[in-house]
């Protein structure tokens, strides 16, 4: 059955240095409760609201991503409801219809869909700027039914971007995909680092042929927001099927019993009250663009299609771009004399599996080591100063336990040493020398055993080993013909 | 008169403010003097709301100093840090 | 008269025996006045006033080296309360200082307390204190205008020697008037209003007030700047002090808007007409124009002011601020009963019909097109003030009696009448008295165009001479 997806994305600017209007912390989540506060964000009468320069550049990028068309200024507004963790009893948001202007009046966004390889294209109705409530615990039960209500301000005012999509998503996996890339966007622009807890929030809504549009509020992450649009999107199909009809609601997404349940209608029509900030005179776009461009200069799709045209496979280009820090490293350490694709396998395959293996953050530059060090290993592999195993089998897997380490420390014997092992060996061993040169084969393997043996656990290639074996028994046989 | 009681109970809800039967006469005068704006209408055709006297006038904050509040000299009940209010209630 | 910068000027002014004077005054007439909401501790002043003069002594004084001055209880101050003349906020104690006190207090300034005025600013004659109405040291029975009513009224009798005032629509120039004391309506950007707990903050500036024309101009440097932390904020020319002189007539084009004198008492009129045929006589070009906006600045004012002070008292929810004494079981409970406690009736009339203006349905009708109207009125004043000094009483009446005004809504807003259009307009107003009779004072305001303060100081001072109206007080 054909279904309607779009999306409601809110993600926090963590990377924006200080909340929207103050001069707190963005980044909440490493203070003491009500630590990371001030009069502006408590919202005490007097206090006032400066829009950071920096809120509004990330939000402008954010919107050039998005091609949108962007308004001459950006006005602020207000919305007004009670609720304890909004201390000033309203949110300042921006609300076009009662004389706000957002950052974006639409626009366009291209999503990669790595099941098909394919760009997809998704409308982008609004992107809007406007502050995080605090936060709020229930200590006595739910939201529902809890006596008190407990609120840490902390987040109050932190800066928060809603990206509105037109409903052009077709699939709950392509609005997975469509999340996953736009939350990368934003992580490649300086915005935010979406796995910090609590960065980002997703509301969907989907309709089905023949039925109306349902709303699911409250889902958290990329892989929940697949499973969300599935149920619901299987709840649907069989209530059409059966005959009966999809209504229009809005529904929360329980993520511990994996499904959406409807939330209990507002008896009151919502009424917010909603006027420009008169704090805040609008904020003229114009000048602020060429600074918000500068922040445009590598996004993943241009990472991306570069890494493909160099041949790198899409499977490993795609695993690169995935990590900012991997495709930084990938840029920086290839040169012209570099396998673009040998790079990217150990950076995007070997290295980054490595680490996964040790359960270490791929996403922190501490656990990578610098890009010299990558085109040191394709340089040993091109060379043929090792073998491509001793560098994936052995060397890389070291490395991933300590980056920082010296290279040289790590690096195996290397064949030249081989070469006197192999002599040793036919030496001492006479009789399978002779077997191998009266034509049994069988007593190669043996061989190439006993020198592997002898190197011990230092890394070496058996098909070197045995290329040497045959080299060096080659000239034994002539030398010994010559002499019959 | 009943007309102003709705009026009032819609107000009242919103701002969440008692209102009394006998503010109703104030509200009605208020809004008949506000009401006289409407002969201003035909003056400002084409012209946009002023919001911001000088418009855009405006700057954006770029340094990163701030004051920063002690939750604890407010008046507020703080329970392990958290600004406590009440919510429900007994149920 | 000697006015404070001239005593400043020649090193005569002594904060000492200023203080000392000045407290017996407060001792003297503060309990009938009413003035302060809070008046710092005489000690700790003591030892200010002290310190001050040992400054002075040591040839480092500064500018308000040890000046006395009030401040409005709407304008944040760490160390004593600011409670806006609500009973919401007469716990409160703000962890931060307004920008302006910041810089009076860097000025050497010692501020002796915190004046009277309408529950957050809301009113024009002083009755809608929540700590009890201000009386007119020129008459007792009389108001002093409002909402800056004790910052007026503590000039008039001298408890300090300068004041600071908010003024949404009036409030520092209708106290000005009735209490024959000057104030300036700055432009608006041109003073930060951090730590202002605001009313309408589209419309509002904090300004000074004080006996004479240049100490109000002496106040107004001090206070006005740029501020980085209030967007509204705007880098000005500012003044200059040495350069202020009384203007010259012959130069002086004036333009007097016939509809404010046309609503004027007669009493009032005739103040006001005497000074301006002076000011012809002397050479002024005085020009009798209409303002085609004028009869719709009043109900484009309170829908504005009344919409964004409805948003800004939404905060007041009984969570923070609350004396902790009215505890309801569920927050919307307490929400509605801490807002019904605690504000005044003004002040829920005007939060409710700020919500009415701005709901769903009238929004339009009202906030939208009074924002549209605002624009016409902003246009035409600009226009006006381009070469041109706009004159009118700025009270169409002389000081109402307590009580006189408080029933009827209607009444009390028509007391606005000329002020409103500065704000309206954002551009700086000055207000100056001009006569002082049984009935009470009377006073002239001047508007000139944005950041036209000094044009407005020097016509000022031209016609302080031609009153010789200079350092008046009562009691």
């Amino acid at each position: 059955m054909k279904m309607k997806i779009g999306l409601e994305v809110h993600v926090q600017l963590t990377r924006a240095g200080t909340k929207l209007f103050c001069g707190c912390d963005s980044d909440y989540r490493v203070y003491a409760t009500n630590e990371n506060v001030c009069p502006v964000c408590l919202g005490l009468p007097g206090a006032l609201p400066v829009p950071s320069k920096k809120a509004v550049i990330l939000a402008l990028a954010a919107a050039m991503i998005f091609n949108c068309r962007i308004p001459d200024a950006i006005v602020f507004t207000r919305k007004h409801y009670f609720y304890p963790d909004l201390p000033k009893n309203y949110q300042i948001t921006q609300y076009e219809k009662a004389g706000g202007a957002p950052v974006c009046l639409g626009g366009e966004f291209e999503y990669l869909d790595p099941d098909t390889w394919e760009w997809r294209k998704v409308r982008i109705r609004r992107l809007n700027l406007e502050e995080d409530p605090g936060r709020s615990v229930y200590p006595e039960g739910s939201i529902v039914t809890s006596r008190h209500v407990l609120v840490d301000y902390n987040r109050s005012g932190v800066p928060l971007l809603e990206i509105v999509t037109e409903p052009d998503i077709p699939s709950p996996r392509a609005a997975r995909a469509f999340v996953e890339y736009l939350l990368l966007s934003l992580e490649y622009i300086g915005a935010v680092n979406p796995r910090l807890e609590g960065a980002f929030r997703v509301d969907a809504n989907i309709s089905l042929e023949g039925g109306e549009r349902v709303e699911i509020k409250n889902i958290g992450s990329t892989y929940e927001v697949e499973k969300a649009l599935l149920y619901e999107y299987k709840r649907q199909k069989l209530l059409l099927e059966n005959g009966g009809q999809v209504k229009r609601e809005t529904r929360h997404w329980d993520a511990v019993r994996r499904v959406t349940k409807p939330l209990r209608h507002k008896e009151e029509e919502e009424e917010y009250l909603y006027m420009p900030d008169p704090d805040l005179p609008p904020v003229l776009t114009r000048p602020l663009i060429s600074e918000a461009k500068e922040r445009l200069v590598t996004l993943p799709r241009h990472v991306f299609e570069w890494m493909t045209s160099k041949g790198v496979s899409r499977e490993v280009a795609w695993s690169i771009v995935q990590v900012q820090h991997a495709a930084q490293l990938y840029k920086e350490a290839l040169t012209s004399g570099t396998d673009p694709r040998l790079l990217a396998r150990f950076i995007g395959v070997d290295y980054k599996g490595a680490l996964k293996d040790l359960q270490k953050d791929v996403h922190d530059p501490g656990n990578w080591p610098e890009p010299a060090v990558f085109r040191k290993l394709v340089e040993y592999v091109q060379t043929g100063a090792y073998p491509l195993e001793a560098i994936t089998g052995i060397v890389i897997p070291k490395l991933a336990v300590n980056p920082q380490v010296n290279l040289e420390s790590i690096l195996p014997e290397k064949a030249s040493n081989v070469e006197e092992v192999i002599r040793i060996v036919i030496k001492e061993n006479r009789k399978a020398v002779n077997d191998y040169l009266s034509g049994r084969r069988k007593a190669l393997d043996y061989l190439v055993g006993q020198v592997i043996r002898k190197v011990g656990k230092k890394a070496i290639d058996p098909r070197t080993v045995r290329e040497l074996l045959i080299k060096i028994l080659t000239g034994e046989r002539e030398r010994r013909e010559r002499n019959s | 008169m009943e007309d102003c009681e709705k009026t009032l109970s819609t107000l009242s809800r919103l701002a969440r403010l008692e209102l009394q039967p006998e503010d109703c006469e104030a509200i009605e005068s208020i809004r008949e003097f506000f009401s006289t704006l409407s002969e201003a209408k035909r003056l400002v055709e084409g012209k946009q709301p002023l919001y911001h006297v000088w418009e855009t006038e405006s700057h954006l904050r770029i340094q990163e100093a701030y004051h920063q509040v002690n939750i604890k000299d407010l008046m507020v009940e703080v329970e392990e840090g958290f600004v406590k209010f009440p919510w429900r209630g007994k149920q | 008269m000697t006015t404070i910068y001239q005593q400043l000027q020649t090193g005569d002014y002594d904060p000492v025996e200023a203080f000392e004077k000045a407290w017996e005054r407060i001792t003297r007439h503060e309990k009938t006045v009413n003035a302060f909401i809070t008046i710092d501790d005489y000690n700790k002043l003591r030892v200010k006033a002290e310190e001050a003069s040992k400054r002075i002594r040591s040839g480092e004084p500064r500018l308000l080296e040890g000046v006395l001055v009030a401040v409005k209880d709407n304008i944040s101050t760490s160390w004593l309360p600011t409670t806006a003349g609500s009973r919401m906020l007469s716990c409160y104690q703000p962890p931060y200082n307004a920008y302006v006190v910041e810089r009076l207090l860097e000025a050497g300034a010692i501020i002796v307390g915190k004046t009277n005025m309408d529950e957050f600013a809301m009113g024009s004659t002083g009755e809608f204190s929540a700590f009890g109405p201000t009386r007119n040291p020129w008459d007792l029975e009389r108001v002093p205008g409002g909402s800056s009513s004790g910052s007026g009224a503590a000039l008039a009798y001298r408890a300090v020697d300068l004041a600071l005032g908010s003024d949404t629509g009036g409030s520092i120039r209708l106290p000005g008037a009735y209490t024959a004391t000057v104030g300036l309506k700055p432009t608006y950007g041109a003073v930060s209003r951090r730590g202002l707990i605001p009313y309408a903050n589209s419309l509002e500036q904090i300004g000074p007030m004080a006996r004479s024309v240049i100490d109000t101009a002496l106040l107004y440097k001090v206070i006005s700047g740029y501020d980085p932390l209030d967007a509204t904020s705007i880098k000005g020319p500012g003044i200059e002090l040495e350069r202020l002189q009384p203007a010259d007539p012959s130069k002086l084009k004036i333009c007097v808007i016939k509809e404010v004198l046309e609503a004027s008492q007669k009493q009032v009129v005739a103040a006001f007409t005497r000074v301006i045929e002076k000011l012809e006589a002397n050479g002024a070009d005085v020009n009798y124009v209409s303002l085609k906006s004028q009869r719709y600045v009043l109900p484009t004012y309170y829908i504005i002011a009344m919409a964004e002070a409805a948003s800004n008292l939404a905060r007041y929810d009984g969570g923070i601020y609350n004396c902790g004494s009215l505890k309801m079981p569920t927050w919307e409970e307490q929400n509605i009963r801490v807002r019904s406690m605690l504000f005044g009736r003004e002040v829920k009339r005007r939060i409710a019909m700020g919500v009415f203006v701005l709901s769903e349905g009238y929004r339009d009708e009202y906030y939208v097109l009074a924002t549209r109207v605002r624009r016409m009125v902003r246009d035409e004043v600009l226009g006006l003030t381009r070469d041109c000094i706009i004159a009118s009483p700025t009270s169409p009446v002389q000081p109402p009696r307590l009580g006189e005004r408080i029933s009827d809504p209607l009444s009390l807003y028509a007391l606005d009448l000329a002020t409103v259009t500065a704000n309206l307009a954002g551009v700086p107003a000055l207000q100056l008295p001009i006569a002082t009779t049984s009935e009470g004072p009377v006073g002239i305001q001047l508007m000139a165009r944005p950041w036209g303060e000094e044009d407005l100081f020097n016509t000022g001072l031209l016609i302080e001479e031609i009153t010789g109206l200079r350092g008046v007080y009562a009691l």
